[in-house]
C-alpha cells in the first residue's frame, strides 16, 4: 500500500461527495471489491496526475562540483529530527516477550553458563543430515530418526559443549593461542568476535594448506611480537624474533570440519588438540573434542562459537587477574636472551624433538653441543621410571574422573 | 669405573638442579578444577598421568622481581595471522565494522558522490608489502569504500574520512580538469592542432565563411580538393561553414599534414564557441589527435623495417 | 596410519611421550593445554550403543541392532489425517523459527487460538490432542470439534481481512496486481508471442508447400540474397564547393 501525501488525500476526501463515503461504510459485500478496487485505481491515477502537475521537484538536483543539494545543510537537521522521533517512538507499541534477535548472537554471545537444551533446540542444533548420509561413528550422539533425518541428542551436545568450553577456558588461562576457524559464508562475524573475546586468532577465508606443517614458508611474512603477562608489547626482541619459527596455535576450534580436513590433519600431525562441530555426516575422529551439533545452521554455529569465545574470555580474564596479583599462569617463551646479550651454546641447540626421537639422537645432539659423551645410554623405561619416582603425582586421572 | 662415577654424579646434580616448578606445579590447576566430568566421558583408554604441568606457578609479591625473560611470550601481531594475509584481512574487517556503524546515515544518489580514485590493485599490494591478495578480494574492499563514499557529505563522520584517506591515490586524477579557454574580447577563439610534423593555429570568429590560411585563401594554399575539404571539415560536418571566419597559421610538414592539423585546430576553436558540438565532432573524427608519425630508420634495416635482400654467400 | 586415525584423540599421550624424551635432555616445556587435556580427556569415540532388542526368531540373525530408531509421537497420526483431508493447508506459509526454545510451553490448548501463533493445521492437531487427553473425547469426536472451531475462526479471519482491505481502499490505499492478475499478464504475453511465431511459421510452410506443388522458384532466394547494394554502399561523394 502506498500512502500519498496526507494533505492531498484529505483534501480530496473532503471535496468528495459525502454520499459516496457513506455508501462505502455500509458496503461489505464481496462482489463489490473488484469494482471498488477499480474506483480506487482511478482515484489514484487522478492523484498522480495532480501530483505531477504540482510545481516543484521531488528530487533535489545535486551540484556535481560541490556535491551539495539546495538543502544540504538541512539534511543534518532532518536526520537529527528523524533520530529523535525514532527514540521517542521506540517505547510505543507492544513489547514482545524475549524473542530471537539474530544480531545479538554476535554482539553479545551467550556464556557457557547459558547452555541449556532450550537454547540448543531453538538454534536447531538437533537437526542432523539425511539418514543415508550418516557416519556410523556418530551413533552415540544420535537420538533417533525423524522425517528421514537423524536427530542429534541435545544432552550430548550440551555436555560436549560444556567440556569444550572448559578446555578453551583453561587454555586461554594458560595463554595458549586459540584459533577459531569458520570458513563457510556467514560465519565470519561469529569467528572474529570469538577471537576478539578470547584474545585468539580467527580464520574465515580459507586455510592455506601448510600453515602449520610448513609455517615458515606460508606464514613467515606475518608479523609476531613479544608480549608480557599484561599482553603489552615488549620492545627489544625484534632481532631474535626473526630467526624463530612461525607461531602455531595451541588449540583449534573448527566450526566446519567437513571443509577443513587439511587443517585438522595438520593439527593431528603437530599434536595440536582440536574442537569441532560434528554433524551426523562428519567423521568424529578428525577432532579431539567433537561437539555433536548441526553445522549447517548459522544460528547454531553462532551459539556454539559465541559460547566458546566467552569461555576464552573467562580464561583470559583469569589470566590477567592473576598477572595483576603477580602470578604468571603460563610458561614463558624460551630461547630468548636479554637484548644485547649473546646466546649460550645450550640455547643454540634445536629445542623440539620429533615424536619417535630416541635417546641416541639426543646423544648425538649433545655431542654436537660439545657436551661430554655418555658411554652408557640409559634405556627409556629407566628414565621414565626415574621421572615418575622423583615427581609426586598431582594429577591422578583415576582420582579425578 | 671412572665414567660411571662421573655419570652418577651428574645425575645427582641434575636432580638437585631440577626446576622448582615440579614441586609446586599443581597449585593453580587444582584450584581451578571446576567439576567432576560425568561418567559419559570416561575414556576408553586409561591415561597414565605424566608428571608435567603447563603452568608453573611463579608467585612473587612484587612483579618487578620477576625477570622479564620469565614473563614473555610470542604472539602474532594480528589476529588474522593464520589467514596468510593479515594486513589485508585487518583492513577488510576494519572497513566492514565502519560500514556497519554508519550504515544508517543518509546517502547521496548513486553516481553523485564525489569522484575518488582509489588505489589501484598493484599500488595497494605494494603498499601492504607482498601479501598474496587477489584482485577480486581487493574489489570487495573497494566496494565497501564506494559505499562509504556515498554517505551524504554534510553528515560524513571524520572517522570515515580518515579511513578513506588510506585508500586514496596520492594524486587524484579527477581533480585535474582542463582549464576552460575563453573567447577573447574580439570574439576570437584559438585552437591548436598537430598532425605528423605540422602545427596549425586557427582563430575562429563569427562571420560569413571566409578562410585565410597563412595569408592566402584556402584554394590558393591547398591545391588538392581533398585537403581543402579536410582543413574545414569540422565546420562542414556541423554545417557551420557559412557562420564562422577562419584565420589560420600553419607551420611545418607537408600539405596533408598541414591540412589535417588544421582540422584539429578548427575543431578545437569551434568547441570553445559551441561546447555542445563535441559529440557531433567526435563522430566526425575531428577531436582525436592522430598520433601516427614517420617511424624512425633502424640500423641494419634499409628503412624503418625493410631488410636488405638476403644473398646466399 | 591405517583406516582410523586416532592421533587427534591421542594428543595427550603423544605429548607425554615427547616430554619424557625431552625431559631426559632437560628441555621439557609442556604445551599450555597439557594438564587440562589430562583432566578432561576426550570422550569415547566409535561407540555403538545398542538401540533395540529383537526377539530371537528361529533361523534369523538379529539385524539393525545399532541403527537409530525412528521417533514417533501420538500426534503424528492426527496430523497425517488432518493434512490428508486439508492438503491445501500445507501450502500456507509457516513459521519455523523458534524464539527461546520454550515456545510450545506458552500455548494453552484449552482454546484453539493462541496469542503469538497463527491459526493453522497444527492448531487443529494440538487442540484435538488436548481434547482427547483432557476431555476424554474420542478421536473422531475431538477431530470434528477442533475442525469446526478451526473453520469458524478461519472464516472470521477472512472477514477481517476483507474488511481491512475495504477500509484501506476507502482511505486511499491501492494495491498492485494480485497474483492472479500477474499470472494472467504473464500468460497473455506468452500467448501473444506464440501467436506471432505461429503466424510466421504457417506463412513459411505455405510458401514451401506452394513451391513444392507448382515447381516454380520461390521467392526465398530474394529473402536470402544480400540487401540492396545501393543501400550498403557508401554515399556518393558530394561535389565540393570551391571555397
Amino acid at each position: 500500500m502506498i500512502i500519498r501525501q496526507l494533505a492531498l488525500r484529505q483534501g480530496r476526501r473532503s471535496l468528495a461527495p459525502q454520499w459516496r463515503s457513506a455508501r462505502r461504510w455500509m458496503s461489505s459485500e464481496v462482489d463489490s471489491i473488484s469494482s471498488s478496487m477499480q474506483n480506487s485505481l482511478n482515484e489514484t491515477h487522478s492523484i498522480e496526475s495532480m501530483l505531477n502537475s504540482l510545481p516543484g521537484e521531488r528530487v533535489q538536483p545535486i551540484d556535481d562540483e560541490t556535491h551539495q543539494t539546495a538543502d544540504t545543510e538541512n539534511i543534518g537537521t532532518v536526520f537529527a529530527e528523524f533520530k529523535r522521533q525514532r527514540e521517542l517512538q521506540k517505547p510505543l507499541g507492544a513489547i514482545v516477550t524475549p524473542h530471537y534477535e539474530p544480531h545479538t548472537l554476535v554482539t553479545n554471545p551467550p556464556r557457557p553458563s547459558d547452555i541449556s537444551l532450550e537454547l540448543l533446540l531453538a538454534s536447531q542444533a538437533h537437526m542432523g543430515h539425511s539418514t543415508s548420509l550418516w557416519n556410523p561413528g556418530n551413533a552415540r550422539y544420535i537420538f533417533g530418526i525423524r522425517d528421514g533425518i537423524h536427530i542429534i541428542s541435545l544432552d550430548q551436545t550440551a555436555a560436549h559443549l560444556r567440556r569444550a568450553a572448559r578446555v578453551v577456558t583453561a587454555v586461554a588461562e594458560r595463554a595458549g593461542l586459540i584459533l577459531f576457524v569458520g570458513t563457510r559464508p556467514g560465519q565470519d562475524r561469529a569467528v572474529v568476535k570469538a577471537a576478539e573475546l578470547s584474545g585468539g586468532c580467527h580464520l574465515f577465508d580459507r586455510w592455506v594448506a601448510g600453515g602449520i606443517t610448513n609455517g615458515t614458508q606460508i606464514l613467515g611474512r606475518g608479523k609476531v611480537k613479544v608480549v608480557d603477562e599484561f599482553d603489552q608489547e615488549v620492545p627489544g626482541f625484534e632481532e631474535q624474533l626473526v630467526e624463530r619459527a612461525s607461531v602455531k596455535p595451541d588449540l583449534v576450534v573448527c566450526l566446519n570440519p567437513m571443509e577443513n580436513y587439511v587443517l585438522l590433519h595438520e593439527c593431528a600431525l603437530n599434536n595440536i588438540p582440536t574442537i569441532g562441530i560434528i554433524d551426523t555426516n562428519a567423521n568424529p575422529l578428525w577432532v579431539t573434542y567433537p561437539i555433536p551439533a548441526n553445522d549447517d545452521s548459522l544460528r547454531c554455529v553462532q551459539v556454539i562459537c559465541g559460547i566458546l569465545g566467552r569461555a576464552g574470555e573467562e580464561g583470559k580474564t583469569r589470566r590477567l587477574a592473576a598477572a595483576q596479583a603477580g602470578n604468571i599462569t603460563f610458561t614463558p617463551a624460551d630461547g630468548f636472551v636479554m637484548p644485547g646479550e649473546e646466546k649460550t651454546e645450550q640455547q643454540k641447540l634445536p629445542r623440539v624433538l620429533k615424536l619417535g626421537a630416541s635417546i641416541e639422537e639426543l646423544e648425538k645432539q649433545d655431542a654436537m653441543g660439545n657436551r661430554p659423551l655418555k658411554k652408557d645410554p640409559l634405556p627409556r623405561n629407566f628414565i621414565e621410571g626415574e621421572v615418575r619416582e622423583r615427581v609426586p603425582r598431582f594429577h591422578d586421572a583415576k582420582k579425578d574422573l | 669405573m671412572g665414567v660411571e662415577l662421573r655419570y652418577g654424579l651428574r645425575r645427582a646434580l641434575h636432580s638437585l638442579r631440577a626446576p622448582p616448578t615440579w614441586q609446586q606445579r599443581s597449585c593453580v590447576a587444582s584450584s581451578h578444577r571446576t567439576s567432576r566430568p560425568s561418567k559419559a566421558f570416561s575414556t576408553s583408554t586409561s591415561h597414565r598421568q605424566e608428571p608435567f604441568t603447563a603452568a608453573p606457578e611463579i608467585n612473587l609479591s612484587a612483579e618487578n622481581n620477576i625477570p622479564i625473560l620469565k614473563r614473555i611470550r610470542v604472539v602474532p601481531a594480528s589476529p588474522s595471522y593464520f589467514s596468510g594475509k593479515p594486513a589485508f584481512t585487518d583492513d577488510l574487517l576494519a572497513l566492514q565494522a565502519l560500514l556497519r556503524k554508519y550504515q544508517t546515515l543518509p546517502v547521496v544518489e548513486t553516481g553523485h558522490a564525489p569522484r575518488i580514485a582509489w588505489r589501484t590493485f598493484e599500488s595497494y599490494k605494494s603498499f601492504l608489502g607482498s601479501e598474496p591478495i587477489k584482485a577480486s578480494k581487493y574489489q570487495r574492499l573497494v566496494a565497501i569504500l564506494h559505499r562509504l563514499n556515498h554517505i551524504h557529505p554534510s553528515l560524513m563522520p571524520q572517522e570515515v574520512k580518515d579511513a578513506m584517506e588510506r585508500y586514496k591515490r596520492e594524486i587524484n586524477p579527477f581533480a585535474n580538469v582542463a582549464k576552460p579557454k575563453p573567447v577573447d574580447e574580439w570574439g576570437r577563439a584559438m585552437g591548436l592542432g598537430r598532425r605528423k610534423t605540422s602545427t596549425a593555429r586557427a582563430w575562429l570568429v563569427e562571420g560569413e565563411g571566409e578562410v585565410l590560411v597563412n595569408g592566402g585563401s584556402l584554394a590558393q594554399y591547398f591545391g588538392r580538393l581533398h585537403d581543402r575539404e579536410s582543413a574545414v571539415w569540422a565546420l562542414k560536418a556541423t554545417q557551420r561553414l557559412d557562420k564562422y571566419n577562419v584565420f589560420a597559421l600553419v607551420r611545418g610538414g607537408g600539405v596533408t599534414g598541414q591540412a589535417e592539423a588544421l582540422t584539429l585546430a578548427v575543431a578545437k576553436a569551434l568547441l570553445i564557441h559551441e561546447p555542445g558540438l563535441k559529440p557531433a565532432l567526435r563522430r566526425a573524427g575531428c577531436i582525436t589527435r592522430d598520433p601516427r608519425k614517420v617511424e624512425r630508420k633502424k640500423p641494419g634495416h634499409l628503412k624503418a623495417r625493410k631488410m636488405p635482400t638476403w644473398v646466399k654467400r | 596410519m591405517g583406516r582410523y586415525d586416532f592421533r587427534p584423540q591421542r594428543v595427550f599421550q603423544t605429548a607425554s611421550q615427547l616430554l619424557a624424551v625431552e625431559h631426559s635432555a632437560r628441555r621439557a616445556t609442556p604445551p599450555p593445554w597439557f594438564d587440562i587435556v589430562a583432566k578432561t580427556p576426550p570422550s569415547q569415540v566409535l561407540i555403538r550403543p545398542l538401540q533395540r532388542t529383537q526377539p530371537a526368531r528361529r533361523g534369523r540373525k538379529p539385524s539393525r541392532l545399532f541403527q537409530p530408531m525412528p521417533i514417533v509421537y501420538p500426534e503424528d497420526k492426527l496430523r497425517a489425517e488432518f493434512f490428508g483431508d486439508h492438503p491445501w493447508e500445507l501450502a500456507r506459509p509457516k513459521v519455523v523459527l523458534e524464539g527461546d526454545g520454550n515456545d510450545a510451553m506458552h500455548w494453552d490448548w484449552s482454546r484453539i487460538q493462541q496469542p503469538g501463533k497463527r491459526l493453522d493445521g497444527e492448531s487443529v492437531v494440538q487442540r484435538q490432542f488436548w481434547l482427547m487427553q483432557y476431555q476424554g473425547l474420542g478421536k473422531n469426536e475431538a477431530y470434528d470439534k477442533a475442525r469446526k472451531e478451526f473453520y469458524k475462526y478461519r472464516h472470521l479471519e477472512d472477514i477481517e481481512r476483507r474488511v481491512a482491505n475495504e477500509e484501506a481502499q476507502a482511505t486511499g490505499a491501492y494495491f498492485g496486481p494480485g497474483p492472479l492478475e500477474y499470472g494472467m499478464k504473464l500468460e497473455d504475453r506468452k500467448w501473444e508471442a506464440w501467436k506471432k511465431w505461429a503466424t510466421k511459421e504457417i506463412e513459411q510452410r505455405k510458401q514451401l508447400e506452394s513451391a513444392v506443388y507448382s515447381g516454380s522458384e520461390t521467392d526465398e532466394d530474394s529473402v536470402d540474397a544480400p540487401a540492396d547494394p545501393e543501400a550498403l554502399g557508401e554515399e556518393p561523394e558530394e561535389p565540393i564547393a570551391a571555397v
